[in-house]
């Protein structure tokens, strides 16, 4: 099982950068995610990975061993594809018999008609057979053998790409966007079973997903891209809690992180929306603007508006187990709701169920400043209170 | 309301009418075939053939050596779809998955070939299959119909390669097979559709030469049916029901082959009409 | 762990290997390619050439291997020859007769065929017959048809009274014999395609004009023909090329007669080559007609880019 190190890894078509330079390593057993919005180059970078895609520049090793110009077949590597890219005219089992049978090819195999009988005798060999038969049990394909992938549920092709990914036991599993063509209940089963199968086969895998749950359910490290560059990597928690920028606050979380805009003066709060009361940062930061982040489920909703700043509720979404209340510090007025300038403006928190607020409401709202995060409205990137504080001495 | 009646019938009539422009010349074949020579040189070919006249069919082989020529034409059409097959799949595959300097300027040379005239070219090929000695051979005629066909067969391929989803062969390539494993084992059987639409047309552009195979076969033993039948054009010492008979055997499996193809024939010339 | 992001992007620089392998790409590519274009370069390109080379000399058939340089003489000959010009308006005549009518006919039947009705298919069967017939058969039906003592078509105009026609040899009526035969053999490959075009007018636009109130007419003109415009431009221009290029049926009906009337340029280059035995002269005639093509495909392209041009800025 290979570590995986980008070093300085770089690619373009043409004078069109698609990944800057990317420094990275992925360790043994890991369960990497790949995440971004489409076009942020996950896909590119998974298929330099798996060698489908050059590289312009920088160097890729496997275990210290430049991979760079290898093919993909001697990387050791499996790819399940986003459209599964089964073979059409083979059955389940001639799929999932392939990568087997082009392990034992021979040069001459390939002349046209002795690749016909080979590749059948190939497939009659007993170590290939029960291999396929092994494999197909564990992913209950048994049963659809000798059908072809046009007679066969979406599930059901998902599972032959995993079982001709796992037939060869390679080191590294490269899954891009395997889940996207399913339906919102079979993505829901096939999560846990691509989790099962990771915990089981304990090898590598490299996941690529613009689904932030995919990302923090199966992830044991996300790296979060956008446009080519990484703006985050670390394990879904901290990615969660400590995002480093804007970008990544408002693409992981759903509703997504809100991001407030804020006036600290003399360690005390003012929203720049309009005029509150201030409290106090229970932070040491310079005085200046921010941005400051909070999680939905750190901000509590007070119907009777005895806590917290004053803000009104603009939107009420029930979904059973809690409710989402959208509210601005602003006036809500019917015009005002539909504006895109309403919605940079409104702020969500996750509540009870049984909440008892609804559209213009006046409520009271309370942050959870000890978890919060600050970001420098400019850059939008993560000020850390040390380093606020560091700055602050300096 | 009355409209609509009038529209129908004009739509019925000119269909009727089509539809008998289309099809007589072909039954007149049929119907002289089956004349006897007094209703065609005196007494006047009558509407409806001569069924008996079926019977007599064995004969017409012994008037017009044409199983003979039938069988040349088909030693020409093969030669020329194998040929011509074996050349486009490697050219289809290289213009459909590859990038390469001067892609674009063969995929133009290729489709350039459908201006040039045959009967510009029949002069100096003839110049040139006389020093090469290939005048008077089949396979000679094979190898000037295939610089014809091999383009259109290109153009059908290229477009059903074009078709399949490159993530397939990108598959197989992760799964160990190699760029010639790719063609033989995953693009060809994917576009059999295709290649069998292909093979047809060429088969019977090889078929139905004329021009090459009247111009460089000089022995009447090699002639394909189309030089053949075309020696009775205008001449009347062989039966002309006779004649017909031949030219029917010529026309049948064309016809026959073509129905069976049909729709990917149709797919193809479009795709390659459109593509040019 | 470590984590950079640079925002440097330095031009990549082209390592061996990696060129080695581009190459190695291109290199199979050349390799798939080859055979085609050099097939298609020994046996249309040399021809070709040698053929521009042979409409600059004097070379006759019997020694195919001399004749001497005379330049332009050729060229210049033909220029003044009321021969050649007869058989250029011969070609357009016969081309713009063939396209015009195949197109229309083909249009009109597959109009007609494109609605659902009992036996559609056997119908469109029987018209696609035409086109899979050998041309030397259609040449030997068309004989016997246009004949002019036991021909079917003077006998039954005789029953109307109307006089024997030596459709093949009257010089008023030889252009349209051969026309009416070609467009016979043609038309179903227009009506076959521009069928496929009419299955692709989406549903939604004939319930839309229905909506709207159209009638058959007016939906023909407003939806229908639009959509059908690239294929008939396409069509029309693979049917010129075609028919600039068709020796065959005439060759086989009219040898080019009667009196020259329908001797087109191909027709006339075989002539020329074969029975002058003038190879020369023929070569010359062939990169004449090769021109016409060449300017026939530039118009179309002409055409075609600003139809896309008005397309796109609509």
């Amino acid at each position: 099982m290979p570590r995986i190190r980008f070093d300085k890894v770089h690619k373009a078509f043409g004078s069109n950068t698609v990944i800057g330079e990317f420094d990275a390593e992925i360790g043994d057993n890991e369960f990497l995610v790949l995440l971004g919005p489409s076009g942020c180059g996950k896909s590119t970078m998974l298929r330099m990975i798996a060698g489908l895609t050059d590289i312009t520049s920088g160097e890729l090793t496997f275990d210290d061993e430049r991979v760079n110009d290898l093919e993909p077949r001697e990387r050791n590597i499996a790819f399940v594809f986003q459209s599964y890219a089964l073979y059409p005219h083979m059955t389940v089992r001639e799929n999932i018999a392939f990568p087997l049978i082009m392990d034992r090819f021979k040069g001459w195999y390939h002349i046209p008609l002795v690749n016909m009988v080979m590749r059948r005798r190939l497939a009659g060999m007993p170590e290939v057979a029960e291999k396929v038969a092994q494999v197909a049990e564990m992913l209950e394909l048994t049963d659809y053998l000798e059908r072809r992938p046009k007679a066969l549920s979406g599930g059901q092709r998902q599972r032959v790409a995993v079982a001709r990914a796992l037939v060869r036991e390679p080191s590294v599993y490269l899954l891009d966007e395997p889940l996207s063509n399913l339906d919102a209940k079979l993505r829901t089963q096939m999560r846990s079973e691509i989790t099962a199968l990771y915990q089981r086969v304990g090898k590598t895998f490299v996941y690529v997903t613009h689904d932030q749950v995919e990302a923090m359910t199966m992830a044991t490290r996300i790296v979060v891209l956008d446009r080519g560059e990484v703006q985050q990597i670390g394990t879904p928690a901290e990615i969660y809690e400590r995002p480093a920028n804007e970008f990544v606050a408002r693409f992981i979380g759903s509703p997504a992180m809100n991001l407030v805009p804020v006036t600290v003066q003399d360690g005390r709060v003012r929203l720049d929306e309009n005029d509150q009361p201030t409290v106090t940062t229970g932070a040491t930061l310079t005085d200046g603007t921010y941005h400051l982040g909070v999680r939905p489920e750190k901000i509590t909703v007070d119907p009777s508006q005895e806590r917290g700043l004053a803000a009104q509720v603009s939107a009420v979404e029930r979904l059973g187990g809690e409710t989402v209340v959208g509210f601005r510090f602003h006036d809500v007025t019917q015009d005002a709701l539909l504006s895109a300038e309403s919605l940079r403006t409104t702020h969500f928190a996750k509540a009870p169920a049984e909440l008892p607020v609804s559209v213009g409401d006046r409520i009271g709202v309370e942050f959870d400043l000890s978890t919060a995060s600050w970001f420098d409205p400019r850059t939008g990137d993560r000020i850390d209170r040390e380093t606020a504080v560091a700055s602050a001495t300096s | 309301m009355m409209a609509r009646i009038v529209g129908r019938a004009f739509s019925f009539t000119s269909l009727a009418v089509l539809v008998v422009f289309a099809a007589f010349p072909i039954y007149w074949m049929i119907n002289t075939a089956l004349s006897t020579d007094s209703e065609l040189y005196r007494t006047g070919q009558s509407w409806w053939p001569t069924v008996g006249r079926i019977a007599d069919i064995p004969s017409v082989l012994s008037d017009v050596p044409i199983l003979r020529w039938l069988g040349n034409s088909a030693v020409i059409a093969f030669g020329t779809t194998l040929l011509s097959l074996a050349l486009a799949v490697l050219a289809a595959y290289a213009l459909s998955r590859f990038k390469f300097y001067g892609k674009g300027v063969s995929a133009f040379f290729l489709f350039a070939t459908q201006m040039l005239p045959e009967a510009l070219l029949v002069v100096p090929l003839f110049a040139l299959f006389s020093t090469l000695g290939l005048l008077n051979e089949l396979h000679g005629l094979v190898l000037a119909n295939v610089a014809f066909t091999m383009p259109v067969a290109v153009f059908i391929l290229k477009n059903a390669i074009d078709a399949i989803p490159f993530k397939i062969e990108e598959s197989a390539r992760v799964d160990g097979c190699p760029r010639w494993g790719q063609l033989t084992m995953i693009v060809l059987p994917l576009i059999v559709p295709s290649i069998a639409a292909a093979a047809v047309i060429n088969f019977f552009d090889g078929w139905n030469e004329f021009l090459f195979a009247n111009t460089f076969i000089a022995d009447s033993e090699k002639w394909p049916a189309s030089v053949g039948l075309a020696s009775f054009v205008g001449q009347y010492s062989t039966p002309l029901s006779s004649v017909m008979t031949a030219a029917f055997l010529f026309t049948l499996p064309a016809i026959v082959f073509f129905l069976i193809v049909q729709r990917q024939i149709v797919s193809g010339l479009t795709a390659g009409a459109v593509k040019g | 762990m470590v984590t950079t992001v640079s925002r440097s992007h330095a031009t990549a620089p082209d390592t061996a290997p990696r060129r080695r392998r581009r190459w190695r790409n291109s290199f199979t590519a050349y390799l798939l390619i080859a055979p085609a274009v050099g097939y298609l370069v020994v046996l249309l390109l040399f021809p070709l050439f040698r053929g521009i080379q042979l409409s600059l000399t004097d070379t006759k058939l019997v020694n195919p291997a001399g004749g001497d340089f005379v330049g332009a003489e050729n060229y210049t000959n033909l220029m003044s020859s009321g021969q050649f010009w007869n058989s250029l308006l011969a070609t357009l005549i016969y081309t713009a007769a063939t396209v015009v009518f195949a197109v229309l006919l083909g249009t009109a039947a597959a109009v007609f065929i494109n609605r659902p009705f009992r036996g559609r298919a056997g119908i469109r069967a029987v018209m696609t017959f035409p086109y899979a017939m050998p041309t030397v058969a259609v040449a030997l039906v068309y004989v016997w048809i246009y004949n002019q003592s036991g021909g079917v078509l003077n006998n039954s105009l005789g029953v109307l009274g109307i006089g024997q026609t030596g459709w093949l040899t009257d010089p008023q009526w030889g252009m349209f014999s051969v026309v009416l035969a070609t467009v016979w053999k043609v038309f179903p490959f227009v009506m076959l395609v521009m069928l496929a075009a009419l299955q692709s007018v989406p549903e939604e636009l004939y319930e839309a004009a229905k909506i709207d109130g159209a009638g058959p007419m007016s939906t023909f003109r407003a939806i229908v023909l639009p959509h059908l415009a690239p294929t008939l431009r396409i069509v029309a221009l693979l049917m010129t090329i075609w028919s600039i290029r068709r020796f065959e049926i005439i060759y086989l009906l009219t040898g080019g007669g009667p009196v020259e009337r329908t001797n087109t340029l191909v027709i006339n280059i075989y002539r020329r080559a074969f029975s002058d035995q003038d190879l020369g002269v023929a070569a010359t005639i062939g990169v004449l007609g090769l021109v016409l093509s060449i300017l026939v495909t530039l118009v179309f392209f002409g055409v075609e880019r600003r139809e896309s041009r008005k397309e796109a800025a609509a």
